[in-house]
């Protein structure tokens, strides 16, 4: 397994200061959420943004008249209320902030906290700026994952940030982070990213080349070579449905997994199959 | 100092040089039977190195032989109680004495406690051959590990993952496929699902948004009414499909439990059997082993997850069980008794017998604020190490201990071991405990305590006669012959080489001998007190030590015992200090009426002394009553009493046979502040009694001791050799006259082991010993006057003791007549 170098690169010098962009809502457990952004926080120097969304569609289903809840372990149907509905996620909100405010200060990483209101996806994509990472609890968006994913994505993409998403997952310690690329051409600044926040955590890193053929790609070789090193640790993954690659992960454990999503790649797929499984925190990086 | 007491007394002054003629003289003791030598020429050694050792059961043949006979008898019941005063040595030498016999027994049984698959509350007991505990402990701890590495990588393949995957995605495929059914139908009927705070909840929708209550309350009432009436068919559903998602899960879990079982039900079979093979002789391990299996195969799962066992608890946990994987303590073996490098049966000497230091106990451990046990926090006692062997306790220190004597005799009666708790018992423990299989108890109860005690239980404890039927009485001390004293040495040879002290040369092992004779009190006698042999032993090597020598002599010895005087004499100094200055009044010299010197003995410890004591008679007349007055004031003991009830009884058989005995008569140990008690006085008190009664004084130069009976004969008492010391002391310090001496009874001896010096000074004519057999030898010698005896017409002559006795009580008998006539007419009220 290839290990980090100490001398930085003319690309590292060069990378970008990034926030974090800690994204909360209602429902979720948000300790991951906001564990993984310390973390991250810590590891590029970076200020934590936390933003708490109030859910529109939650405020008016309460103000339905016939409004009700189904509490899944014993199916007990409570009705809903507007004002009880809008206490408990205030609740939750002012939770979360005292929760962020006293991990931040722990750690002596800068944070701040707003609230909003409106539809969870848009609210955090408007908060978004260009060198955000963000970070999000899917379970905060009321569809289906792929759809809500997708719809993330496509809002959020419009601020080209990167999104990383906890689910079920804290930051794992010691485990490596995982750079999953798929496309011939190297992305320098998600490679810059990755080693930038392994050098920062101590973390050792292995990127996966998803269904690129090894001996034609000189191309991508020579640029991680450039990033990381020529003793890299690559791995090359053929994957249809993406078993080998949720196989591979299980086995590397790691603490973080960096994707650069793509319509047209399999690595979409592997975004939602990771989301499902709660493996590790995804880093999603757009351009 | 005074040198005559009391009036004098004319009619004596008259008759004594025409009566001292008519004395018997009674000659005083020569010196060397004041002291039984040991002559180290007859001894015949050089040093000790020379002598065999010896074992410590020397001169206790009888409870030998009782102890012989109790190990022997494999009946239940027959334990043994050794009867021994303290400081004897009697823990050692039966220790020794077991040992012994224990080296020709084989070793007992081992035994271990494992986890009970079924109940883990209460756990299995195995009992295997000797020398298999450990190694089935370790064989199941290779079991583990050798599972460690086998079945994760069994659980790692790609046919596992695929086949783990599929279960999964099953379940998962049919929980969305629930929810994705749900969700399509509402959705074709523009109604969303939610996931809120307080759980799902449908909600209608227009564009993806949900319908905000004002537009929904806008629409009209028919369109309101089927939209709830949709969202409530749908929460029909949605209650169905909850309810069968623990089905679901369950069905998960069940198909993963089985498919770990089948994958590792071979590799753990395999590994059992391997295991199983080399316990094939042992049916309890077999048994166990079967059940361990089906507990493994059941529970594969626990070795695919990451127990945080890392590489140096690995390393440590042949050693320290805790430090091992928590998740595998359910297949470990507490090893409760190992006997593998046993020779022969255990001797366990238990010397703080507390319940749990006996029965065992079952530890806890706290977890997260809890108190938690399990099997392998049984914590074995005494009586689990001693079993199939002999344990021995000090019966004072079990009494002592709560529960631990009821506890004991439970475990005999049941012939079984079950730990029990002190907490439980008054009921203060409320953690959550375990209730272990007894374990068969083949152990021989050693109890070891005084007479006093034993006789207590025999007595006030119904039990203890069923439980310890054989009793072992050991001697205190021997007879002194020749052939007993080379055996003594024997035992000192045995003493030296047990505490690697110097060797003892024939001069040494002479005096010491002869300081066993007197430490037993007695010429013919050797002290068996083997605490006091070895104590002597070591400080005699200390100071040889200290003169550089090689070998202990008469010299170290004798430094010794003067050592130990020295530092316990300080309360004697004091009392002899206080006689000298004559706050104690003691007189050494001159005579006196109605006064004598008696000896009594007092102690320090273990030290005791003789100290003189001034006894006074007064009499007059009265009605036959003899006032004690240490009585009166409860100072005095019963047996004193007893001594001086026996003086009235003397004095009525002597001198009232034809008339009531008139007299009043007090007696008292002058400046005695403590008690009193024994009757070694009496005689002293008699002789106080006689000279105020004769009116003819007694010789203060002169002590006395003895106990007197009705007959006027003089009794053996105990201190002898203490006693005339301490009268020697107090006249050496004033300077020995030459007519100084104590009067003994004659029967005392043989007891006499003397001090050298007061040998010495015997031997010089300046002390004298006298054996007195009777009353009327001891007077004549303190009175320098005939006793007297009754001529055929039944009067003893004038001019003796009893002689002038009897005039005195005739008058006071005539006085009393003539008193009672003056004051009522003849009629004596008594």
């Amino acid at each position: 397994m290839g290990e980090v170098r100490e001398n930085s690169t003319s690309e590292e010098k060069a990378a970008p200061r990034y926030r974090v962009l800690a994204g909360f809502g209602s429902i979720a457990d948000e300790l991951p959420t906001i564990d993984t952004a310390m973390a991250l926080a810590r590891a590029l120097e970076a200020d934590i943004a936390g933003c708490f969304v109030k859910d529109v569609d939650l405020l008016n289903l309460a103000g339905l008249p016939f409004a009700k809840a189904m509490r899944p372990a014993d199916r007990t149907v409570l009705k809903l209320e507007r004002e009880h509905m809008e206490r408990q996620i205030s609740r939750a909100a002012a939770n979360w902030e005292r929760m962020l405010h006293a991990k931040a200060s722990r750690s002596s990483v800068r944070c701040s906290y707003k609230i909003t209101k409106g539809a969870y996806s848009a609210e955090i994509a408007r908060e978004t700026e260009a060198t955000d990472i963000v970070v999000v609890n899917p379970l905060n968006l009321p569809h289906k994952p792929r759809d809500a994913v997708s719809l993330l994505l496509r809002e959020v993409n419009e601020a080209m940030g990167a999104v990383i998403m906890p689910e079920r997952c804290e930051w794992r310690a010691g485990g490596p982070i995982v750079l999953l690329m798929h496309d011939t051409e190297a992305d320098q600044l998600v490679m810059g990213l990755a080693r930038r926040i392994a050098r920062a955590v101590g973390n050792e890193v292995v990127i996966l080349m998803v269904d690129v053929d090894e001996e034609n790609h000189r191309e991508s070789r020579d640029a991680v070579a450039g990033i990381f090193g020529p003793d890299a640790d690559v791995r090359y993954v053929r994957e249809t449905r993406f078993g080998s690659v949720a196989a591979e992960l299980a086995e590397l454990q790691p603490s973080l997994v960096i994707v650069q999503p793509s319509a047209s790649s399999p690595t979409d797929a592997a975004i939602e199959l990771l989301l499902k499984s709660g493996r590790a925190p995804l880093m999603l990086v757009l351009r | 100092m005074a040198q005559f007491r009391g009036p004098v007394n004319l009619r004596w002054l008259l008759i004594v040089h025409e009566m001292v003629v008519q004395v018997t003289e009674i000659q005083p003791l020569s010196a060397d039977v004041l002291r039984q030598r040991c002559d180290p020429q007859r001894l015949d050694f050089e040093t000790t190195a020379d002598i065999p050792s010896t074992d410590r059961l020397m001169g206790q043949g009888r409870a030998a032989d009782a102890m012989r006979f109790a190990l022997a008898m494999r009946r239940s019941g027959y334990n043994l109680f050794v009867i021994g005063e303290r400081g004897f040595g009697h823990q050692t030498s039966v220790k020794q004495f077991l040992e012994y016999q224990a080296a020709d027994s084989e070793a007992p049984d081992e035994w271990v406690y494992v986890n009970n698959f079924d109940v883990s509350r209460t756990p299995k007991v195995l009992r295997l051959p000797p020398g298999n505990a450990v190694r089935f402990r370790e064989a199941m701890e290779e079991l583990i590990d050798d599972l460690k590495v086998a079945l994760p990588s069994l659980f790692e393949t790609d046919d596992y993952r695929n086949r783990l995957r599929a279960i999964n995605d099953e379940a998962k495929e049919q929980q969305d496929q629930a929810f994705e059914t749900l969700r399509t139908k509402a959705a074709a009927e523009e109604i969303a699902i939610l996931r809120t705070p307080m759980g799902f909840a449908f909600a209608p929708t227009k564009d993806d948004k949900v319908v905000e209550p004002e537009i929904f309350n806008a629409l009209d009432k028919t369109e309101r009414e089927r939209v709830e009436g949709v969202i409530e068919g749908l929460q029909h559903e949605l209650e169905s499909v909850l309810r069968n998602m623990p089905v679901i899960e369950k069905k998960r879990r069940d198909s993963i439990r089985s498919l770990n079982a089948e994958l590792a039900s071979s590799t753990v079979s395999a590994s059992v059997a391997s295991t199983a093979e080399q316990f094939r002789d042992i049916p309890p391990v077999l048994d166990y082993l079967k059940s361990a299996e089906a507990d493994l195969v059941r529970n594969a799962g626990l070795f695919l997850q990451d127990g945080g066992e890392d590489e140096t608890a690995k390393l440590l946990s042949r050693e320290a069980p805790e430090a091992r994987d928590p998740r595998f303590r359910r297949y470990g073996v507490n090893v409760v008794v190992a006997n593998g490098d046993a020779n022969g049966a255990a001797v366990i000497l238990e010397d703080h017998p507390t319940l749990g230091n006996l029965l065992g106990r079952i530890e806890h451990l706290s977890q997260m604020g809890t108190l938690v046990t399990d099997f392998m926090l049984i914590k074995p006692g005494s009586l689990h190490k001693a079993n199939g062997g002999f344990i021995v306790i000090e019966a004072r220190k079990i009494l002592t201990e709560p529960f631990a004597w009821e506890a004991l005799k439970r475990t005999l009666r049941g012939n079984a071991i079950r730990i029990e708790s002190a907490a439980e018992q008054i009921g203060f423990a409320t953690t959550v405990t375990l209730d272990p299989e007894p374990i068969p108890l083949d152990v021989k109860v050693i109890l070891i305590g005084e007479r006093r005690l034993y006789d207590l239980l025999v007595h006030l404890d119904p039990e203890f006669s069923a439980l310890f039927k054989v009793e072992a009485d050991f001697e205190d001390r021997w007879a002194r012959t020749s052939e007993n004293e080379e055996k003594s040495v024997q035992l000192f040879s045995s003493i030296i080489d047990d505490e690697d002290l110097r060797p003892l040369d024939a001069t040494g092992a002479a005096l010491l001998i002869e300081e066993v004779s007197r430490f037993a009190g007695d010429a013919e006698r050797l002290s068996l007190h083997i605490g006091y042999v070895t104590d002597l032993l070591r400080e005699a090597d200390f100071w040889a030590g200290d003169d550089k020598k090689q070998t202990i002599g008469s010299a170290d010895v004798e430094r010794a015992i003067a050592g130990r005087i020295k530092r316990k004499d300080r309360v004697r100094e004091r009392v002899y200090e206080a006689i000298d200055r004559e706050t104690l009044l003691i007189d050494t010299a001159g005579t006196a009426i109605g006064q004598v010197n008696g000896l009594a003995v007092t102690g320090i410890g273990d030290f005791v002394f003789g100290k003189p004591s001034r006894i006074t008679a007064r009499v007059r007349m009265g009605t036959g009553k003899l006032v004690d007055i240490e009585r009166e004031v409860e100072l005095g003991g019963p047996l004193h009493s007893k001594g001086v009830l026996i003086l009235t009884s003397f004095l009525n058989a002597n001198f009232a046979l034809d008339r009531p005995l008139s007299l009043w008569a007090s007696l008292v140990f002058e400046q005695s502040y403590g008690g009193i008690d024994g009757d070694s006085a009496s005689s002293a008190e008699l002789y106080a009694l006689l000279s105020a009664l004769a009116e003819v004084p007694i010789r203060q130069d002169l002590a006395v001791t003895g106990s007197v009976n009705q007959l006027g004969q003089v009794q053996a008492i105990g201190g002898v050799n203490e006693k005339i010391e301490g009268f020697f002391d107090i006249c050496n310090r004033r300077g020995l006259t030459g007519d100084q001496g104590v009067l003994i009874p004659k029967s005392n001896t043989k007891h006499l082991m003397l001090r050298q010096d007061v040998v010495d000074a015997v031997k010089a004519g300046k002390f004298a010993v006298y054996p007195i057999h009777s009353i009327d030898e001891g007077i004549e010698i303190l009175t320098g006057l005939p006793a007297g005896v009754r001529d055929t017409s039944g009067k003893y002559p004038a001019k003796s003791i009893y002689g002038l006795v009897d005039d005195r009580l005739r008058e006071f008998a005539e006085a009393r007549r003539a008193f009672a006539e003056r004051e009522n007419g003849g009629k004596d009220n008594g």
